[in-house]
Parts: C-alpha cells; structure tokens; sequence
C-alpha cells in the first residue's frame, strides 16, 4: 500500500465521520426539540401596535325641534352642519386623540301640539315615557328641542331621551349648530377621554384616574357579600333582615348590570369582630371617631371571615359594623376632623364600608327592611363606584345651560350611565385581551424550549376572532354584540396564558440539558478536532 | 347513631325546655358544651362539643352556621362531611373509649355526596376547598388514595336506607402523615360563632392544646331531625375538639383545675348560644373534691354513673373549676381497665422484599360474641396477596366452617398508581379471643419521582378501622352511646420502600458518556493513525 493510498483513506475516515456528525447534528435537535404550536406572532404584533383596530364608538344623535309658526328652523342641511360642528370639536381635542369619532345627526321637526302632550306644567316633561329604554338603542340618543323664555335648560331622563329648552334668540340655524354641539360635547368629552387614555401606554407623570383606581377589573361574574360585624354581642346583638332588604332595594340595580356581569350576593353575620384600630374619643361631644389615616387599617382581614371557598370570582365586600358598647358611637372623620354624613367609606376594588350605630337600650336589636334602606343605598353608591358606573354629567362649567336630572331610577342606574358602562367595559376588555395576547407571545418566544400544545394555539386564534369580531360590531354600534365579543376575547386570551402547561417552571433551562451532554461530546469531539486539525496543516 | 349532644338532651332535658329568647330571633341554634373525664390512669379527657343547627342552608344568608363551610357543603353537594384531625393515638386500654370517636393519627375525611355525573369532580373539589380552609394537605387525597368502603361508614345524620344508596355515594380518605398543629386549629376557631372570644370556647388555647397526650379535632356536617316524625330536616354543624391532659406528669398528682389546663378561666359567656354546659363524670370512688360544687347532679339509672352539671347560662361571674383528689401523689392503676373490643396492628416479616399485616382483634367480653366490621385501605405499592390471609383465634388457625370469624369479605384489587387496596370483613369475634388476621405483600419498587422528598422516612399506611354495632351496654363505660356506630382505631404503619440513590441517573449517566467517549476516542485513533514498526537501524540513522 502506498502512502498517498493511506493518506487517502484516512482522509476518507475522516471525512465520513464527520459527514455522520453534521447529519447527525440537526436529526438530533429536531428530535429532541418540544412541540410548539405556531402561534400568530405578526398578528398579535399588529394588534398590539393598533393597527388592526382603527377602533370607533359611534354615537348616533337624533334631534326632534319644535315645529313653531313663527320662526320655523330649516332643516335642510342642518344635520350636516351640526355633524360637521359636532365632529370638528370631538377631533380637536388633543387629548382624546388616537380614537376615532364618528358621530352621526339626524334631524326631524315635531308638531308643537304633540309636545303638549308630554310637556306637562312648567315645562316640566316626563322625558323617560318616550325614551327607549331597550339595550340594542345603546348610542342613539334623542334629544327634544323647543324655544322658550330664560336660560338654556336641559331636562335629562333616565332613559335615552332629553328635553332642552333654547332661549328664543337662540333659535335659529346658526345659534343651534354652536350650542348643540357644545351641549353634547360637555356631556360626552369625559367618557372619550377616559376611552382614548385606555388605549395609551400609561405615562408616569400622569395621574392615574381616581375612578379607575376604585373599580374593580373587569369580570363576567362577581360575587356580593354583605357581612354584619358585630363587635361585641355581650353588650348588644345586632341582628338584620338583609335578605328581604337586597331582593327590594339591590335586586333591581343587579338586574340592569346582568347584561354586564352576573352578580350573586350573599350575606353573613361575624360576631366579636373587632378592630385592630383603637378608636379616640372626643371628649366634648362624647362620641367615638376614625382619623383617615386609620382607615386604612379598619378591616382585620386575619380575624374576619371574608373569603369565600368556593368562588373563585372577585369578590365584593359590603360590610355593616357596629361598634362595642364602649366604643359607641363611631364616627368617621374627614380630612378636616369633623364626622361624615354617611358614616361610610370605600375601599378601592375591595368593598365598602358603613358604621351604624344602633340607637337601643336593649341588648338586642334588629335591623329591619326599612332601616336597612338608607344603608343599602350607601352600599349601592359604594357598587356603582365599585364596578365602574360613572354619574353621567355635564362637565362644562362654561356651559350656561341649566342641567335638570331626572331622579334616579329605581334600578340606581340611568341607561346612559348603563351605555356609557358598555362602552367602557368594551374597551377595557379589548385592550385587556390584547396585552394578554402580547404578554403570552412574549412569553413563548422568551422560553424557546416551552411545549405550545394546539389547544393553546386554537384559544389564541379564536381571541384573535373574537377581538375583529368586536371591533366590527362597534363600528355597526351593536355594542351589546361587541361587549360580549370583548368578553369572549378576554376569557380566551386568559385561559391560553393561564393554561397549566404555560409555566416556564415546568421547563428545564438549557445548561441542565448541556450538563448532561457535557461529558459525552466533549471527549469525543476532541480527537475528531485534532485530526482535522492535522489533516489541514498536512494540506499546507 | 352517633350524636353526643345527645348526653345533654339525655341529662337536661328540663334545661333544655327553657326557650332562649335567641332561638326565637335566628332560625340558627347554638349549643356548646365541654365534658370532662379524669380518666383512670390519672389523665384528664377534655371534649368539647359545638353543635349549630340549621333550618335554612339553602339560601345564601347565613347566620350562625359558618358561611364557608355551608357554601362548601352545597357547592360540592354533599350530604354529610366529616373531617377530622388527630395527633397521638387514642389508647383504648387505658382510657377505655373516647366520647367521640377519635379517627387514626394524621387526617381522616369522609363524605357522602349525592349522585350526579360530578360526583368525582366535586370530591375532588371538596378536598381542595377544605384543604384551602383548614391549611391543610387535604388535596392530596386524590384517586390514588381515595376509597368506597362498602360495609363501614354509614352516615351519622339521619337517613334511610333505600333513599340513600339510590342517591348518594360514599368517599373516604385519609393521610396519615399529616401533622396536625396551631394553624388547623385557627380556622377551626373562627367557624364558632364566639370564636374563642367569649363561653366555653375560650379556653381553646392552642399553646396547652398541642401540649398534651392526645389532641382530635374534628367537623362533622350532618342533617338531623329535630322531632321523632322529622318533618323538618335541618342540617348541624359539630365541632368537637377531644384532649387528654397529664395533669401528673407536670405535680405528680391527678388534681387539676381549668386554669391549670388551659392556663385560662372562662371570662363571659357566649351570649349567643342557647346551651352552654361544662359537664363532669364524677368518678365512682367518693375521695375528691370539686370547687365549686355542680349546679346539679344527674345520675343515669341503668350504671349508676354520676355527672355534675354546670348551666353557663346561668353563672354570671368569671368561672372557675378545680378538683383535688385526697392522696398525696398518684398511684397508677396497675390492672388497666379492659375495653371490650380493642386491636393492634403490626407489620411483620424483614428485608426490603416481602412483608405482612398481622391485626390483633381482641373481644374481652367473657361471654358475648360481637360482630365487627373491619375496613383496612393499603397503599398500591404494597402488593397484597389474597390466598395468604390466614385467621387464627387463640392462636388457633381456622380456614372454614361455621366457627370461621370472616362472614362476609369485600376485597378491592389494587391498580398500581391509581387506587389502593381495600379490605372489609365483616367479622364475628367469638367471647374472650385474641382474633388474628395476617396476609402476606411484596413491596413494589417504584419510580425515583414517586418517592417523597423525604424519602428515607418511609410511607405511611392509615389506621384500620373496626366498626361495631354494639347494642351491649358493658361496652361503653357510659351507657350513653347504645346503638351507636363506633370506630375503633389502629395504628398507623410506617414502611420503608426499596430507595434508590437519587443522584445515580446523572452518575449513570456521566459514566456511561465517559466510558463511550474513550472507546470513540481509541477506535478513532486506530482508523486515522498510521502504525510504524521502526527497527534500531533506522533509529541510528536519525
């Protein structure tokens, strides 16, 4: 055998060994690679970035003016004057930008006769017999306008409906194209801004909002409990009629919001509840207060049976405390140190909070229904900030229009407030969804060796669907569809990140895996190195 | 059936007429009471009992009933819940039977819940909820361990047979390794409507509780009826908290008083409990003395056995208890009373390979025969084999015939990582025998990730339970208890498994590299390498 025919065939070993390991490389990461389903990354990207969203909350105006005799409003082309009007302002505003308005107008003339019928004396008119009160009317509005003598006047019912009443040099054409815009604007500007701050990353200067510090996150049920505390049943035991009180006076409040969330409530009595704060005495006037500051502290969450066992769903907390013989009568103080009204307080996204105290010498006492009345309306004040209901008002102070609200419904919930609550809710839960998405796209691309089963990818593709399927119901204003496509959306996209096999500790980490292979493909990839190392010079 | 309470009915049935104004007020009724026992070996037996029934769980307002609880109970539908929690074992030799029944060491939960497709989903969810409310490990009563025992565990709570084998299903299971301590205690307190605030609750305190011989705790949610017709059925929730003190370990002496014990006097009463009694067997001998003297003395006809009653509704001062026995130090009773029916457990054989169960079951009782029900759940991984079950009484082995003990026998194949074994016998211990049961086991050798963290401990196995339907009145020392539905209690096992060294797989793993690296490093070598044989003439050339 020659020397160049050795010199070949170990250059032939050589080189099959290492054609064997380069085949051999990749056959071993694929095989030993986790499943990862393929989940829309660009997608998701998109939405997050908004640019499959170009988001609308579409308001639709109707307004009926008064057919007068002596100066008739022309109505031909008033609409789009006042849409144009109507949409200038909303878009001027800097800071509601990034949200897309579309506000549309319609206008009709209504015979002055027929206004007799529901303008009842003074003016007064019963606006709610009129207005439609259905929940597919969310975003149509109808507003009656008429002249009359003395300021502007806005008569605001409790369904979709208000009266306003325009000074007689006021009306015509050109007046009415400035002020009903205005009208309007101070009416919806605080609910825009809320929507567009939603959609903006949070800025660190910014002061958060009060009122979505103290609402609860969004959920599709929430659980209600009313708890008596009682402090001291050897001096006097308190006792309630709490479950007659909430089928009358919450039931109906709970009924409107079901649409929303669905709401169980129960109730419990705690006895020797007692406070891990000392309460000081005011000496004068021989009563018991709370500075603000030991507020905070009022609840004593170690001894107080609060949570429930079986709900997994936020949990409201109502509680009615009475304090101990020794410490009666409490009062909470405000920031100025003297005592509260309602003797209450709220507990941002926990529950509230009201202090009574039972005037008896007995060393019984029981809270009937109508004195639990007044208290129950506290607790639904304290609801309604809770699951983020805000008091539809005007916020122009500018605005010379006297603003008359009709008096709160029965259910506690006006149907613009209910509307404005839709909206918002909507938002908050299509953002929610897609940063859940985002987040859970982080998270797999972050931990390459994560197992993405199907059913994962199926969950993010149908949140995906749901998110376009909300958006096109806000634009045809079918909010009530795209609330509950946003729902949809957020519960998917939730139980795609919280799956169980979505836990990063499940996984090994790489250098386990090296620290394994170490001591095999070291040695061996050190004599197949100098060979080839050799063989190289030799070519040399 | 089982319902202590019962004692107070028996005893104060005149008390008991006397209608709280808060029982007009709340549908809820409250009733507590603690009985103390100085037992004859110079301990003392404190039980308290808690009972709150119910006229209205359905609904979602709750009173006095504890809203977890109540929630749990409907959430998972279930029909009667027990839980009980056990540190130390019951010695039935020396302090003859517990006023209710303690259950084996660690923790022990049986339910029957109503049928429906979720009967399993919601089991599984009971043990959860309550592990969450008792910080417990109750969650790891899982398939594996969970049971259906066929003969025993019928339901304390009122019930009929037809109803409720159509209806509803039994579950029970246990963990015998569970330590019971302060934090199963604190959720256990804040069930009681006075918490440990006010009445006889507030000598509940935890430093002298778990400093003591024996401690059981227990929660048992039952439907009971409050007339014989039961036209309404309620539903009861029973706390009872059983421990016994050793008042002559710390003087000598078996004198005792409730501070002593408790290091606390009963302050106030709870104001919202209709009843509220500290009851006190009055031992047979007459050389003691108790301060203050009972309310009332009650005597129960058929064994002469005397309590002292104090009515707490009516003490308006702090109260105190104490009593003084006339003797200078305590002298142990050396011939322990003997309880009619009592067993002992025992694991036999060696090696990490095979083993056995030996069960002592002894009927003291010179002249009646007494049936037993006995249920015993083994681990999978202790492979029981039947045809090694052997029955020997007095020593003597018996495989057939009318004077064979076993009359009837359930016996559930284990499957191996998802259900344990079970063995039930119904068994009739003929008069004054020692009845032995053994069967012989492999013991598996399971997978290293099976194995507990603390591995070289070993696996614990629960207690056996033995179940009589006495009607004898000698059985109980109290006569209370005719016709009740007892369990008699084992100890619990521990056995060692074959344990493996857990860092062998990466050893194994490092070696077995090493050893295919040098071979591939020799071989790689042979092939590329060219092998010269050089002669010296050559060499002296260079």
């Amino acid at each position: 055998m020659s020397e160049t025919d050795t010199d070949r065939t170990r250059r032939l070993i050589i080189a099959s060994f290492w054609t064997v390991i380069l085949i051999g490389l990749p056959l071993w990461w694929k095989t030993t690679d986790v499943y990862r389903a393929q989940l829309p990354f660009t997608e998701i990207e998109q939405w997050s970035r908004w640019e499959a969203s170009n988001l609308v909350f579409p308001l639709d105006f109707t307004f009926y003016f008064a057919e007068e005799d002596e100066t008739p409003i022309e109505l031909e082309q008033l609409s789009e004057n006042i849409e144009r009007a109507l949409n200038e302002q909303f878009s001027r505003d800097a800071e509601a930008d990034g949200l897309v308005t579309q506000l549309s107008v319609t206008v009709d003339s209504v015979k002055w006769k027929q206004w007799d019928k529901i303008v009842r004396k003074e003016n007064e008119i019963d606006v709610d017999s009129f207005g439609n009160s259905m929940e597919e009317f969310n975003g149509r509005y109808e507003f009656y306008i008429a002249p009359g003598d003395g300021d502007m006047r806005v008569n605001l019912g409790n369904s979709r409906c208000a009266f306003v009443q325009i000074n007689r040099k006021d009306w015509n054409e050109l007046a009415i194209t400035k002020i009903l815009p205005s009208l309007l604007f101070s009416f919806f500007h605080s609910e825009y801004l809320l929507l567009s701050a939603l959609f903006k990353p949070p800025s660190p200067e910014e002061k958060p909002n009060i009122d979505n510090m103290r609402a609860m996150k969004y959920s599709p049920r929430y659980q209600i409990t009313f708890s008596l505390m009682n402090a001291c049943p050897s001096t006097l035991l308190v006792d309630w009629n709490i479950e007659e009180a909430v089928n009358m006076y919450l039931k109906p409040f709970l009924d409107e919001l079901k649409i929303l969330s669905e709401v169980t409530v129960d109730s419990q009595v705690q006895y020797y509840a007692q406070l891990t704060v000392t309460p000081e005495k005011n000496e004068n006037e021989g009563y018991y207060y709370l500075r603000p500051e030991m507020l905070p502290h009022f609840v004593n969450s170690a001894e107080w049976n609060l949570a429930s066992a079986v709900s997994s769903y936020p949990t409201l907390n109502l509680i009615l405390y009475t304090p101990e013989a020794n410490q009666s009568p409490l009062h909470i103080h405000n920031s100025k140190g003297h005592p509260i009204d309602n003797n209450a307080f709220l507990i941002p996204r926990w529950g509230g909070i009201v202090i009574s105290n039972p005037q008896t010498t007995n060393n019984s006492y029981k809270l009937t229904v109508e004195e639990l009345k007044p208290i129950i309306e506290i607790f639904i004040s304290q609801l309604r900030g809770l699951l983020g209901v805000r008091k539809f008002t005007s916020d122009d102070k500018e605005l010379s229009a006297k603003v008359r609200y009709a008096p709160p419904p029965s259910t506690a919930i006006t149907a613009w407030e209910l509307d404005s609550l839709i909206r918002h809710r909507t938002a908050e839960n299509i953002v929610a969804a897609i940063s859940t998405l985002k987040s859970l796209s982080q998270l797999v691309s972050e931990i390459p060796n994560m197992v993405v089963l199907d059913h994962i990818q199926t969950e993010v593709l149908q949140a995906l669907d749901s998110l376009k399927e909300s958006c096109e119901n806000l634009r045809t204003m079918s909010y009530v569809a795209a609330l509950n496509h946003a729902k949809q959306a957020l519960e998917r996209s939730e139980s795609a990140f919280f799956d169980p096999t979505m836990v990063s500790m499940l996984y090994f980490p790489d250098e386990h895996k090296y620290a394994i292979y170490m001591p095999l493909f070291v040695p061996v990839s050190v004599p197949l190195l100098i060979a080839l190392l050799r063989e190289a010079k030799k070519k040399k | 059936m089982w319902q202590p309470y019962r004692l107070v009915y028996l005893l104060l049935f005149n008390q008991i007429l006397l209608i709280s104004i808060y029982s007009a007020k709340t549908s809820d009724q409250f009733r507590e009471n603690l009985i103390i026992k100085p037992l004859p070996d110079g301990k003392v037996l404190t039980h308290f009992e808690f009972s709150i029934h119910s006229s209205n769980v359905d609904e979602s307002d709750y009173d006095l009933f504890p809203r977890s609880i109540g929630q749990i109970f409907q959430t998972y539908k279930a029909r009667e819940l027990h839980l009980t929690f056990t540190q130390g074992r019951w010695n039935y030799e020396g302090w003859g039977y517990p006023i209710a029944p303690s259950a084996g060491t660690g923790v022990e939960l049986w339910a029957w819940l109503w049928k429906n497709e979720n009967l399993d989903k919601n089991w599984r969810s009971l043990t959860n909820a309550l592990a969450g409310v008792f910080c417990a490990s109750l969650n790891f009563i899982d398939e594996r361990s969970t049971v259906q025992p066929r003969l025993s565990f019928r339901p304390e709570g009122v019930y009929i047979d037809s109803e409720l084998f159509n209806s509803a299903e039994l579950r029970y299971g246990s963990l015998p390794h569970e330590n019971v301590c302060t934090e199963n205690l604190t959720p256990w307190l804040k069930l009681l409507p006075c918490k440990s605030k006010a009445g006889i609750s507030s000598l509940l305190n935890s430093h002298k509780l778990y400093n003591s011989n024996f401690h059981s705790m227990s929660v048992h949610v039952q439907p009971v009826c409050q007339q014989k017709e039961c036209h309404n059925s309620q539903l009861e929730i029973l706390q009872t908290v059983s421990t016994v003190f050793d008042p002559v370990r710390e003087s000598g002496k078996r004198d005792w008083s409730l501070y002593q014990l408790f290091d606390r006097d009963i302050t106030r009463a709870c104001p919202l409990a209709i009843e509220s009694n500290i009851v006190l067997m009055l031992p047979e001998v007459e050389d003691y003395s108790i301060d203050p003297e009972p309310f009332s003395i009650q005597t129960v006809d058929s064994t002469k056995r005397r309590f002292g009653v104090y009515d707490l509704t009516k003490s308006k001062t702090n109260f105190k208890l104490m009593m003084k026995w006339k003797e200078a130090f305590f002298e142990y009773d050396i011939n322990p009373i003997q309880p009619d029916v009592y067993a002992h457990r025992y694991f036999t054989g060696f090696g990490q390979e095979h083993g056995g169960i030996k069960v002592n079951l002894f009927n003291r009782n010179p002249t009646n025969s007494i049936n037993i029900q006995y249920c015993d759940v083994i681990p999978w991984y202790l492979r029981l084999y039947m045809h090694t079950l052997k029955v020997t009484v007095n020593g003597n082995e018996i495989s057939s015939g009318p004077s064979y003990p076993i009359k009837q026998l359930f016996y559930q194949l284990a499957v191996d990582r998802s259900r344990p074994s079970v063995m039930e016998a119904n068994i009739s211990l003929p008069a004054d025998t020692i009845t032995t049961l053994s069967i012989e086991f492999d013991k598996a050798f399971i997978k290293y990730t099976e194995h507990p963290p603390d591995a070289n401990r070993g696996f614990d196995v629960g207690s056996a339970v033995i179940t009589t339907l006495s009607k004898a009145e000698s059985k109980w020392d109290s006569i209370l208890y005719q016709q009740t539905q007892d369990g008699i209690y084992t100890e619990t096992l521990l056995i060692s498994l074959p344990t493996p060294d857990f860092s062998m797989p990466y050893n194994v793993i490092t070696l077995t590299c090493t050893v295919i690296a040098l071979f591939f490093g020799s071989m790689f070598n042979l092939l590329t390498r060219r092998f010269v044989a050089l002669d010296s003439e050559n060499r002296d050339k260079k």
